[in-house]
């Protein structure tokens, strides 16, 4: 073969045609696209019962909606009650090993008319995770409860929070939430105040591509069954670190087998009673008969949240439980902060009941050894609180027509 | 590859036409699969979330 002549075009490899190539690389992301939506309609997670450790941001897992809509999908039976499950740690069941996480007891509670999944996560508000899924899925699956907890006066963002809130924006990008005037002005807001115009756009073009190739969908489920390609802190060593997520088990630390005082040390104790005590001590002033009142800015404040959270014909199905401290700590509390510590909880429920949802506590009555520390349960602390959820769950859904077969209202 | 596209200019016209197709849409579904791969991975965080309970 000759060099060819000066001026001469450059001469083309007869193995590289151009179109086609282009064509492929259409073709290869129309079918990773198409892939991606066939495997995450179903669940792919066998047996799901929560999002443990291994299968969570802190592994640098992050469940997509399609995902956690697959789950519901392959198990909730159309004749049954959806109950979803959001909120934090506490929900999630840290300190309650699989099998004896609180959610499979309200599971056996509410028996086969009922399906419950725990779509709860570490660290999460009670508008994350569960509560977008729930919406995501409210013409789907009308028959349905979302139950999440929280604390009284606790965070409430109507787009959830860090690391959960990539949830939220997955569904408002692909048009899968409700338009809610009060959200989509606290949404627009947001951007406004905290995002740059660089971090906007790329946020939005990202969701606009997921929305359309799915990548985080196939690549969840590549992780998930055959081989995991992200290095994260749960599982550092080779092999396990490449290891599919369904390998990872759940290994949940059971808080009967920590000893007591290893759960409630001692040089903790201070921190904790203040967390305890600030449940409620900046919120309130003492009013007249020693009686605790509730800041007016701050009771203005939390109804313009609660209100915001939901979209309003989401509410009435939507049970908020706030959740108790263990008594250990609340029993050092003076008379007078404990009337106090009460008093918010009273509020707390009143206002969230007011703007329309349904709204209780738990953890009154319970004892110290239900409590695996400040906040979370034992797995008999997380029976109690099945048993609750259980009668306000059946009552709930009593009152929404779910157990007549009518069609009911999301 | 000049001894490949040599071998390949000793075979019939159609076959090579049929080969060149095959293989650039080979090589084009290859890369598509590695660019939805780095889009998966440039949304990922750089730092997992570390979860503190309080």
């Amino acid at each position: 073969m000759s060099e060819l002549p000066p001026g001469s075009p450059p001469r083309r490899s007869p193995l590289f045609r151009p179109g086609t190539f282009v064509l492929g690389l259409v073709v290869g992301l129309l079918l990773c696209s198409l892939v991606a939506r066939h495997v995450s309609s179903r669940s792919y997670h066998e047996g799901f019962t929560r999002f443990y450790l291994g299968i969570s941001p802190e592994a640098q897992y992050y469940p997509t909606l399609d995902e956690m809509k697959g789950i519901v999908r392959s198990g909730c039976r159309p004749d049954q009650t959806l109950v979803i499950v959001g909120g934090n740690s506490i929900f999630n069941g840290v300190g309650q090993p699989a099998g004896k996480v609180w959610t499979e007891e309200l599971q056996s509670q509410l028996g086969d008319g009922y399906f419950v999944v725990n779509f709860a996560f570490r660290g999460a508000l009670c508008t994350d995770g569960g509560a977008v899924v729930a919406e995501a899925l409210r013409n789907e699956f009308p028959r349905q409860i979302y139950v999440a907890n929280t604390s009284p006066f606790g965070a409430i963002a109507p787009y959830g929070t860090e690391p959960y809130r990539y949830l939220f924006w997955e569904a408002l990008s692909r048009g899968e939430l409700e338009a809610f005037p009060a959200r989509d002005a606290a949404v627009s807001d947001y951007r406004r105040i905290f995002m740059s115009w660089g971090e906007r756009f790329n946020a939005g073009a990202r969701e606009s591509l997921d929305r359309i190739l799915r990548f985080r969908d196939l690549w969840n489920w590549v992780g998930f069954n055959y081989l995991f390609t992200i290095q994260n802190p749960m599982t550092p060593h080779l092999p396990e670190a490449m290891a599919p997520r369904s390998q990872i088990p759940d290994t949940e630390t059971d808080f009967d087998t920590i000893p007591f005082e290893e759960r409630f040390r001692p040089e903790i104790r201070d921190a904790e009673m203040k967390i305890v005590r600030g449940f409620s001590q900046l919120f309130y002033a003492e009013g007249p008969g020693h009686a605790w009142v509730l800041s007016p800015k701050k009771a203005k404040d939390y109804e313009e949240d609660v209100r915001m959270a939901f979209p309003d014909d989401l509410k009435a199905r939507t049970l908020i439980m706030l959740s108790r401290n263990s008594p250990l700590y609340l029993d050092q509390l003076s008379p007078s902060e404990r009337s106090r510590d009460n008093q918010a909880y009273r509020d707390a429920i009143g206002l969230w009941q007011k703007a329309g949802y349904q709204a209780a506590e738990y953890g009154t009555g319970y004892d110290v050894l239900d409590f695996g520390d400040r906040t979370h349960l034992t797995s008999a602390g997380g029976q109690k609180l099945a048993r609750t959820v259980a009668d306000l769950v059946r009552s709930l859904a009593e009152k929404r027509g779910y157990t007549a077969h009518t069609s009911p209202s999301p | 590859m000049k001894l490949l596209d040599d071998a390949i200019a000793g075979l019939s016209p159609a076959l090579q036409k049929a080969l060149a197709h095959a293989g650039s849409l080979a090589l084009g579904i290859i890369l598509a699969v590695l660019l939805h791969y780095v889009l998966y991975r440039i949304g990922l965080p750089s730092k997992p979330f570390i979860y503190v309970a309080f």
